[in-house]
């Protein structure tokens, strides 16, 4: 939520879905270190709160595809619905080919798919080329 | 009580003996007399008529003799219609006895040509009257010969001078007479012998024709029977049903004959069967039942080799019974073979159904183990990013052995990366449920590639590739060329520092074969296939060997497997091991 007066500054935070905390951890330091802040949720239903309250300052989401309750499929389906130009950086330790995913998929612009463990940079890499991506499309 | 015949009934019943009328005997002696009469008739008239353009003086008296003669003619031919041949034999014979006598009378008696007359006319009575008349016509013919005799003596009839004696005349004639006797007697029996010898030819035959006739029934009969033991389709009982409806015709007596067959409880029978004096069975038994074939005449009938059966319906019911029971034997052998099939077809269908449910378990518990392994691996991928992250960020903070022990700790998580990675593909290529995508790619340059990528990071030992031009495949890329980092990597480890690696590549028969050369300590013979097999890896202390992976080599020869190649190593000219893979090359391509 921003309400100075200046233009809308870029918005800088990456939304981190994942269900176990220390993996959040390690994630949101790797955002940080690349020069974004991280905004933590621990489920899908966090993810669509808080992405509900600040849709504006949001520039992109990493999602984990395995979580307990909204297991990340269904998340994906409904932050596709209600952010269609959210740029997402699916990561799981399942294999690309083994996911059944609806709504935006990987291959479509703006979702890409990122296998567990990944380097920094490699994250880096994925959040530039989706957001990169949403930009030229619009 | 008959009264006892007078002497007089006893020479007519002889002379006249009674006619079995329509008779073929009566018969053909009436045709004999018919014929004779006219005969008779006809000759005198022509020889009458002759004798009267010879001597036209004599005209009235031949006119008379014809006369005469027609008459008799006529009633012996009239009797003989009638079949009354004896008295038309007799009339006829007799009255020309009596006309030839009296004509003789008055032209010189025994010396006038009445000898041939009565020879004739002692076979003429032979012929029409048979033995019996023909003694009565030599009898009358020689009391005729005696009354001219008596003639002579008594004057009435001139004697010739001729230098024969009356007497002598009729010596003569009575020996004439007899001869014709005799011989008619001779050919009659001559006649009679040849009759009867052709009526037993005749009788011989007509019996072996009947014969004949009931051969024949007996074999339609085993036919019959061969052919309703010969349809598969009909029961037991329909079969002997059939056979006792078609066994009354073969035997002597049909209409009077009925037949049984029971076999077991099974009872087929004629209409009208009943036991009776005149039967004739036969037994037999098939497999644990026993059963017999009975024939039987409702009448008497004459008797014959067997009772009223003859030896030729003993052997028929013989044969019936044979085929009767070889067919039964047949069918319960069939039967038997058919319950065992069923049985056995029974067991089949069991043991696959069990079959069916292990495999369905089998496959479950498969589907279960990869989902495990799936899961094992998703978790351990997560778990590494924490571990992997944060060794790197504190690596950026600290200097010296802690780096170091860092690098270690990286290393090591790498591996278990590496292991994750392998433990899933090998995992899927198990299942069939590898993605593979097929492309044509240059093996050559794939080795170039991880030589360089590989020998980058070691440069202890030098990685050299041999082969330089293309060496074309249709394969996953991918796939391969993890499996060549594998035994690439493999080869590294096992070469002493300083040592050499040599990779090439090859077309040959339509394959192609890569092969990677160690100098390392080579692999033991008994163990050259077990490598390739998971977690079976050959474990060696010393310098140059490391734990090796247990799942790289099964994950290369599945890979390769894949591509329905095959993979092996052989053993190292002068030492160490060649590790080899040979996959086809697919497409038919000119020389690489």
């Amino acid at each position: 939520m921003t309400n100075s007066g200046e233009s809308d500054p870029k918005p800088n935070t990456v939304l981190v879905v994942d269900d176990d905390a220390k993996t959040r951890a390690v994630i949101a330091k790797m955002i940080r270190a690349v020069g974004y802040e991280p905004l933590e949720a621990a489920n899908g239903s966090e993810a669509i709160h808080h992405y509900a309250a600040r849709s504006n300052d949001i520039a992109a989401a990493t999602l984990d595809l395995m979580m307990p309750e909204t297991n990340g499929r269904a998340t994906l389906a409904m932050l596709s619905e209600i952010a269609p130009f959210l740029p997402i950086v699916i990561s799981s330790g399942l294999d690309p080919n083994a996911e059944r995913l609806q709504g935006r998929i990987p291959g479509t612009p703006g979702v890409t798919y990122l296998q567990k463990p990944y380097k920094q940079e490699q994250l880096k890499a994925a959040l530039d080329k989706v957001m990169g991506q949403l930009r030229r499309s619009r | 009580m008959a009264r006892p015949r007078s002497l007089l009934q006893t020479l007519r019943l002889w002379v006249f003996p009674p006619t079995i009328p329509e008779t073929e005997p009566a018969r053909r002696r009436s045709r004999t007399l018919r014929f004779t009469a006219v005969a008779t008739l006809v000759i005198a008239a022509l020889t009458l008529g002759a004798l009267v353009a010879a001597e036209p003086f004599s005209a009235w008296r031949r006119l008379g003799s014809l006369i005469v003669v027609a008459v008799l003619c006529g009633v012996a031919f009239a009797a003989g219609r009638k079949e009354r041949y004896e008295l038309g034999g007799w009339i006829l014979t007799g009255g020309l006895i009596l006309l030839v006598t009296i004509r003789a009378w008055p032209l010189g008696g025994l010396f006038s040509s009445v000898g041939p007359f009565y020879v004739v006319l002692v076979l003429m009575g032979g012929v029409i009257l048979g033995r019996r008349g023909s003694i009565g016509i030599t009898l009358a013919t020689a009391a005729a010969a005696l009354a001219l005799y008596a003639g002579h003596r008594a004057g009435s009839i001139a004697t010739p001078a001729l230098g024969v004696t009356p007497m002598g005349m009729l010596l003569s004639l009575l020996m004439a007479i007899l001869l014709s006797f005799s011989l008619q007697v001779a050919i009659g029996n001559t006649f009679r012998f040849t009759l009867r010898r052709a009526e037993a030819e005749l009788a011989e035959r007509k019996a072996a024709q009947h014969d004949l006739g009931e051969r024949v029934k007996e074999l339609g009969l085993l036919h019959h029977v061969a052919q309703a033991t010969q349809r598969e389709s009909s029961s037991d009982e329909a079969m002997l049903r059939d056979i006792v409806r078609m066994m009354p015709e073969a035997w002597q007596h049909p209409d009077v004959t009925v037949a049984r067959i029971s076999f077991g409880a099974t009872i087929a029978a004629s209409p009208g069967w009943r036991e009776t004096p005149w039967m004739q069975s036969t037994q037999f038994v098939s497999g644990d039942r026993a059963g017999s074939i009975d024939v039987a005449y409702t009448e008497e009938r004459p008797a014959a080799d067997e009772g009223p059966f003859l030896n030729e319906e003993r052997a028929l019911l013989d044969s019936v019974a044979e085929m009767v029971v070889a067919h039964l034997d047949s069918m319960r052998s069939r039967h038997e073979l058919e319950n065992l099939v069923a049985k056995r077809t029974a067991e089949l269908r069991e043991a696959s159904a069990t079959l069916s449910v292990s495999l369905a378990r089998l496959q479950e518990l498969e589907g279960l183990r990869d989902d495990l392994v799936k899961m094992i691996v998703h978790d351990m991928r997560g778990l590494l990013l924490v571990v992997m992250a944060n060794l790197e960020f504190a690596r950026t903070e600290v200097e010296g052995q802690p780096k170091s022990d860092i690098d270690d700790a990286l290393g090591a998580a790498n591996e278990v990366n590496k292991m994750a990675n392998t433990l899933l593909d090998v995992s899927r290529l198990e299942e069939g449920k590898m993605p593979m995508t097929v492309a044509s790619c240059d093996l050559a340059e794939v080795l170039r590639s991880a030589a360089a990528t590989l020998g980058a990071l070691d440069s202890s030992r030098v990685i050299e590739v041999v082969c330089t031009d293309p060496v074309t495949a249709e394969c996953d890329r991918e796939l391969i060329r993890r499996v060549i980092d594998n035994l690439v990597g493999n080869a590294i480890k096992h070469t002493p520092s300083g040592g050499r690696v040599r990779l090439d590549a090859l077309r040959r028969n339509g394959q192609v074969r890569v092969t990677i050369a160690d100098e390392g300590a080579g692999v033991p013979e008994d163990a050259r296939t077990r490598i390739f097999e998971k977690f079976g890896s050959v474990r060696k202390r010393g310098e140059n060997s490391m734990h090796s992976a247990g799942l790289g080599l099964a994950f290369c020869r599945l890979a390769v497997e894949a591509h329905k190649g095959r993979i092996g190593v052989e053993p190292g000219v002068p030492r160490g091991s060649v590790f080899y893979f040979e996959i086809p090359s697919g497409s038919a391509e000119a020389t690489a």
